[in-house]
C-alpha cells in the first residue's frame, strides 16, 4: 500500500530548490526587517548551542591539564584513550541493552495503553491524566522513588516477592551487579511509556473508521483487524515515536545518574554518564569527556539523519503525518531528551 | 485493503441456524472476554504500574522515619503522622537543607527563563510562520535540531565560558543554559500556534493602515495569548524539572534549585526516607496540577507535529 501511494504520490511534488537564485543578498537585504524578530532567538542559541558545539569539537583534539596551564594539539589521541579505556566495552554494551530495551517495552505497554484508552471507558480521561502522570514528574523524583523501592533491605518490590513466595529474602535490585541493568530499564519503562501512549494514541485517532467497518463487513476478526489495518497505518508514528525514544534514552542522565550513579562498578554506566564523569568527577578530563561527546554526538546525528530522511518520505507517501519537514525536527522538542 | 478483499471468507452458509447461533455465541464470548475481562484486566494492571510507585511515595511520607524502615513495610502506616513534612520548613530537622530557599530559587530561575524563553521566541516563531527570507530553513533547523544534541556533551564548554564570564552560581548563568531547552521548545510550539491563526487577519489590518510590525502586535499577539500561555506554562514544567544543568552550574548551596536540593535530604548517614518522600511529593505537586489543567492542550501539542488532527 505504501508503495502504490508512493508511486502515485511523487508527481505531486514541487522540485526542492538546492541552488540559490542569484542575488541571495539582495534578498537578504530586502527582508532585513525579518531578521530582526529572529536575531535574539538566534542569538541566544549561537552562545548556548552553537559555541558549545564548535569548542567541542576543538577540545576533543587539544590535551588539557586537570590543573589548567596550556593546550597542546594532540589529534586523535583523546579518542583513542577514551575508546581504550577498560570500561568502555562495557559503557557501549549497557547503552545499547538500555537504550535498547527500553525503548521496545515502552513502546509496547504503551501500544498497548493508547489501544484500551482509546475505548470508550469509565472515567477516560481521568484514566488517561493518571497514566500520564509517571511521565510528567522529574526525573529526579522518579529515580528517588525507585531508589526506595528498590532498597536492598526495606524495599517494597523486594517485600512483595516474598509475599508471592518468589524469593526467600530480599533482593539487591541496584545495589549488586546482577540486577542492576533491567532494575533500572524497569524503572525507565515505567517513566517513558506514556509518551509513547500519548504519541499512539494520537495516530489511532488518524485511522478512518470506515477501514474497520469494511473489513468487518468482509467477516474479519479483531486479530485481523489489528494486523492487517491498525498496524500498518499506525506504523508510520510507531517508527517516529520508537526514533524520539531512542534519543530521549540515549541522553538520558539525569535518572540514571540520580539512581546508580553508573554503578555498581560500571554496570549501570551508559555513554552519557560517563562524559559526566569524565569531566565533572574526580579530576576533570575535559579532553576524554568531548571527545566522547564528540563520538556520542556523531552516533546521535547517524539517527537524527535517518529521521528527517524517514520523516520526509513519510511526508511524502502518507496521510497521516503533516507535510513539513520541520514538523519532524520539531518533535524532537517533546521527549524531555537532555 | 486490497488485501482484505482478496482473502474474503466464502460465506455461502448450507446451515443458516447452525451459523447465526455459533456467530451468537462468539460475538457474546468477545463481548464478556475481551471487551470485558482482558480490557479492563489490563488496564487495572496498567493503572496499578503507573500509580503504585506514588501511592508507596505518599505511604513513606506520612511514616515516621522508624516506622520507615519496618520489616517487612507496611502498606498503610499504623500511626499515620506529618512529622516528615517538617523538612519543609524546618532546616534543621534536614541537615541544613531549606526547602523554601530551594523553592524559592527553582520559582526564580523557571519562571524567569519561561519569561524570557517565551519573550525571545513570540516574535521569533511568528517570523518563522509568516516570513519568507534567505536562510529560514536552516535557522529553524538550527534551533529545534538540538535534542539531538547530547546536552552532557555540551556541559564542557559551557561550564569554561560561564567561569571564565563568572556566571557560575548565579541565576543569570542558570537561565541562559536553561535557554538550551525552553527556547527550541517555545519557537516549535508557538509557531504551531501562530500557524493556526489565517493570514487574512493580518491583511485586513494592513488595509486598515496598520504596519506590519503594528498588525503583528495587535492583532495576533492577542489572538496568540491562549498559546503563549501554554507555551510558558509547559517551558515552565520543564525548567522545574530540570537537574543536569543545576547540578553541573551551582555548586553553592544558597543556589540550589529543588531538582538538585532534593538530593541532599538523604544524607549518607541519616537515610531518612520518610523526609525525602515527603519532599519528593511536594515538589511532584505543582508540575502535576499544571499538567492537569492543561492536559488537553498538552496532547495536543505534543502531537501536533506528528499527526494531522
Amino acid at each position: 500500500m505504501a508503495t502504490a501511494t508512493r508511486t502515485l504520490g511523487r508527481p505531486q511534488i514541487a522540485p526542492r530548490v538546492t541552488v540559490q537564485e542569484p542575488g541571495v543578498f539582495k534578498r537578504m537585504w530586502k527582508h532585513r526587517a525579518d531578521y530582526l524578530y529572529v536575531f535574539p532567538a538566534i542569538f541566544a542559541m549561537g552562545i548556548v548551542i552553537l559555541y558549545p558545539l564548535v569548542e567541542m569539537f576543538r577540545l576533543s583534539f587539544y590535551y588539557t591539564s586537570p590543573y589548567g596551564g596550556a593546550q597542546k594539539f594532540v589529534g586523535f589521541d583523546n579518542y583513542a584513550e577514551a575508546v581504550s579505556d577498560e570500561h568502555f566495552g562495557l559503557v557501549v554494551k549497557n547503552t545499547l541493552v538500555w537504550t535498547a530495551a527500553s525503548t521496545i517495552f515502552a513502546l509496547l505497554i504503551g501500544l498497548v495503553a493508547a489501544i484500551i484508552v482509546s475505548r470508550p471507558l469509565f472515567a477516560r480521561g481521568l484514566v488517561r491524566g493518571i497514566l500520564i502522570i509517571p511521565w510528567i514528574i522529574s526525573a529526579t523524583t522518579a529515580a528517588f522513588i525507585w531508589k526506595w523501592m528498590y532498597n536492598a533491605d526495606f524495599g517494597i518490590i523486594s517485600w512483595i516477592l516474598i509475599r508471592f513466595h518468589l524469593i526467600e529474602k530480599p533482593l539487591k535490585f541496584i545495589d549488586g551487579t546482577d540486577f542492576v541493568l533491567p532494575s533500572i530499564i524497569v524503572a525507565n519503562v515505567w517513566k517513558e511509556f506514556p509518551f509513547a501512549m500519548i504519541m499512539l494514541i494520537a495516530g489511532l485517532q488518524t485511522i478512518p473508521e470506515q477501514l474497520y467497518s469494511a473489513a468487518k463487513v468482509d467477516g474479519a476478526g479483531r486479530w485481523r483487524r489489528f494486523t492487517e489495518i491498525t498496524l500498518p497505518q499506525l506504523s508510520p508514528i510507531l517508527l517516529v515515536t520508537s526514533l524520539l525514544l531512542v534519543f530521549a534514552n540515549m541522553n538520558a542522565f539525569t535518572f540514571v545518574w540520580v539512581l546508580t550513579g553508573g554503578g555498581p562498578v560500571y554496570r549501570s554506566a551508559i555513554f552519557v554518564t560517563q562524559v559526566y564523569s569524565q569531566a565533572f568527577v574526580g579530576s576533570p578530563h575535559f579532553e576524554l569527556a568531548s571527545a566522547m561527546g564528540v563520538i556520542l554526538f556523531l552516533i546521535l546525528m547517524v539517527f537524527a539523519v535517518f529521521y528527517v530522511w524517514l520523516f520526509n518520505r513519510q511526508s511524502r507517501t502518507s496521510h497521516v503525518v503533516e507535510d513539513e519537514e520541520e514538523g519532524g525536527l520539531a518533535l524532537l522538542n517533546v521527549t524531555n531528551a537532555e | 485493503m486490497a488485501v482484505m478483499t482478496e482473502k474474503r471468507v466464502e460465506t455461502r452458509p448450507i446451515d443458516n441456524a447452525a451459523l447465526i447461533a455459533q456467530t451468537k455465541r462468539r460475538r457474546q464470548f468477545e463481548r464478556i472476554f475481551i471487551d470485558g475481562i482482558l480490557v479492563y484486566g489490563f488496564l487495572a494492571l496498567l493503572l496499578l504500574f503507573a500509580i503504585f510507585p506514588f501511592l508507596w511515595m505518599f505511604s513513606t511520607s506520612i511514616k515516621t522515619a522508624q516506622e520507615s524502615f519496618v520489616i517487612p513495610p507496611r502498606w498503610i502506616p499504623q500511626h499515620p503522622t506529618l512529622e516528615a513534612y517538617k523538612v519543609l520548613y524546618d532546616a534543621k530537622a534536614a541537615n541544613n537543607n531549606s526547602f523554601p530557599r530551594y523553592f524559592l530559587n527553582s520559582l526564580i530561575v523557571s519562571i524567569s527563563t519561561t519569561v524570557i524563553a517565551v519573550a525571545i521566541a513570540v516574535p521569533a516563531s511568528y517570523a518563522f510562520s509568516r516570513f519568507t527570507f534567505p536562510g529560514k530553513g536552516i535557522l529553524f533547523f538550527s534551533v529545534l535540531g538540538r535534542n539531538t544534541f547530547p546536552l552532557v556533551a555540551f556541559l564542557v564548554p559551557l561550564f569554561q565560558l560561564f567561569a571564565a564570564l563568572h556566571l557560575q552560581n548565579s541565576y543569570q548563568g542558570l537561565i541562559l543554559a536553561y535557554m538550551t531547552i525552553s527556547l527550541p521548545l517555545a519557537v516549535w510550539l508557538l509557531k504551531g500556534f501562530f500557524d493556526g491563526i489565517p493570514n487574512e487577519l493580518e491583511k485586513a489590518a494592513r488595509i486598515d493602515g496598520c504596519t506590519r510590525f503594528g498588525a503583528f502586535v495587535r492583532v495576533i499577539l492577542p489572538l496568540a495569548t491562549p498559546g503563549m500561555v501554554a507555551t510558558a506554562i509547559y517551558a515552565f514544567i520543564n525548567a522545574w524539572n530540570e537537574y543536569l544543568i543545576a547540578l553541573t552550574f551551582t555548586s553553592d548551596p544558597k543556589l540550589r534549585t529543588l531538582q538538585v536540593g532534593q538530593t541532599f535530604f538523604l544524607s549518607e548517614n541519616n537515610s531518612n526516607w520518610a523526609a525525602l518522600m515527603a519532599v519528593s511529593f511536594a515538589i511532584s505537586i505543582p508540575v502535576v496540577v499544571a499538567f492537569l489543567l492543561l492536559q488537553r492542550f498538552f496532547i495536543k501539542a505534543l502531537t501536533a507535529g506528528a499527526v494531522k488532527g
